[in-house]
């Protein structure tokens, strides 16, 4: 988060996290999308020639004017394959919130898992625990045959009832602007929390 | 500064503490005749740039900046933990390029002419970057303007949901 108090701009920063072809990058690219140029940045990619993820993709939204203040929200993915395991921790440094895109495929679910563990793992690592941190669970790819149950994906990487689960389609753009809308209301309720008791 | 994402980690800056960064921005640009020089946070907020080269997308290069140094500070650790670089520098036929750490919490880039000398700009940018590490210092009883002014309550996140609903062209 960075606050310029002259400018009266609140910037948070929000990572979309998840195993390897889930759908982290296709999050960005609907977003960037679905908005006019003049209220967001340029898509920026580092990818490898395989056009996978190398460091992270970015994009700055800018919100307009809320209550006299300006909030941008910098959107970032990792890298999912598992050999980038030092970027991803890089990227989530100083997050404010969290999506994580979990893949529906049924032989998916253990990659589910094990990325999971990991973002909570370097959350951990930064003092952030995962409960109570502005985190959204999106299970993309629905229109998969076969696709898994929510029930059996909450199981398969042991969330709790409490958190939410945004079902997508992210290549046609279901369900990616509610994933977005949900997790920047956490950040913002969770910043203003910790605002007013700092204030205390 | 912490490194993680809460209120008491995060970047906040007095208004006080943007016009002095503001005016060591200024002097290293006009010192160093630079095309270009941005200030971001480590985690990749713009927070302001200076020079002749306009057009640049300020937020994007911030990301990638602090992203560069991240990596770069990373690659240290595992080459020699006992090591510690604070700039890295790239030549090119006609510019050089400099990114160097801010103190803890900011990070500069510093983009000039092949022409100026390399140890000119290296010398105002060290001086630069402590100046900044020490406006940035927290320092009890630095005089911050009232945090839950600043941040609206209520329904404020509701109405950060509904202008990302705004944005949104189907």
């Amino acid at each position: 988060m960075y606050i310029n108090y002259t400018r009266r701009e609140i910037t948070v920063k929000v990572v979309y996290y998840g195993p390897a072809l889930g759908g982290k990058t296709t999050n960005l690219i609907q977003i960037h999308d679905h908005v006019a140029d003049s209220q967001r940045s340029e898509l920026i990619s580092l990818k490898t020639a395989e056009d996978r993820t190398l460091f992270f993709d970015f994009l700055e939204l800018q919100l307009g004017k809320i209550g006299g203040l300006a909030p941008r929200a910098q959107l970032y993915t990792v890298p999912g394959q598992a050999r980038y395991e030092a970027s991803r921790r890089l990227v989530l440094r100083g997050a404010d919130g969290v999506v994580f895109v979990g893949d529906s495929h049924p032989e998916r679910q253990q990659d589910n898992l094990e990325s999971w563990r990991d973002m909570t793992r370097h959350l951990a690592s930064y003092g952030i625990e995962a409960q109570g941190f502005p985190i959204i669970v999106q299970l993309n790819k629905r229109d998969l045959p076969g696709a898994v149950t929510l029930e059996h994906f909450r199981q398969a990487i042991g969330l709790n009832g409490e958190l939410p689960i945004f079902e997508a389609v992210a290549l046609d753009g279901r369900g990616v602007r509610e994933s977005l809308r949900a997790v920047m209301e956490r950040v913002v309720v969770r910043l203003r929390r910790e605002i007013s008791a700092s204030a205390a | 500064m912490g490194e993680h994402g809460d209120v008491s980690s995060g970047l906040v800056l007095s208004p006080l503490q943007e016009k002095a960064l503001e005016a060591v921005l200024i002097q290293l640009a006009a010192k160093s005749s630079a095309g270009l020089v941005l200030l971001a946070t480590r985690t990749g907020h713009f927070i302001s740039m200076r020079g002749s080269q306009k057009h640049v997308d300020g937020a994007s290069l911030a990301s990638l900046v602090a992203a560069d140094l991240a990596a770069s500070t990373q690659i240290t650790a595992l080459v020699d933990a006992s090591e510690v670089h604070t700039m890295i520098l790239r030549e090119g036929e006609r510019t050089t390029m400099l990114i160097a750490e801010g103190g803890p919490a900011l990070v500069l880039l510093v983009v000039a002419s092949r022409d100026v000398p390399l140890g000119w700009i290296r010398m105002l940018v060290q001086g630069a970057s402590q100046r900044m590490a020490e406006i940035t210092k927290p320092a009890p009883g630095r005089p911050m303007p009232a945090m839950a002014a600043v941040m609206p309550g209520g329904e404020f996140a509701d109405l950060v949901g509904q202008a990302i609903d705004d944005l949104w062209n189907d």
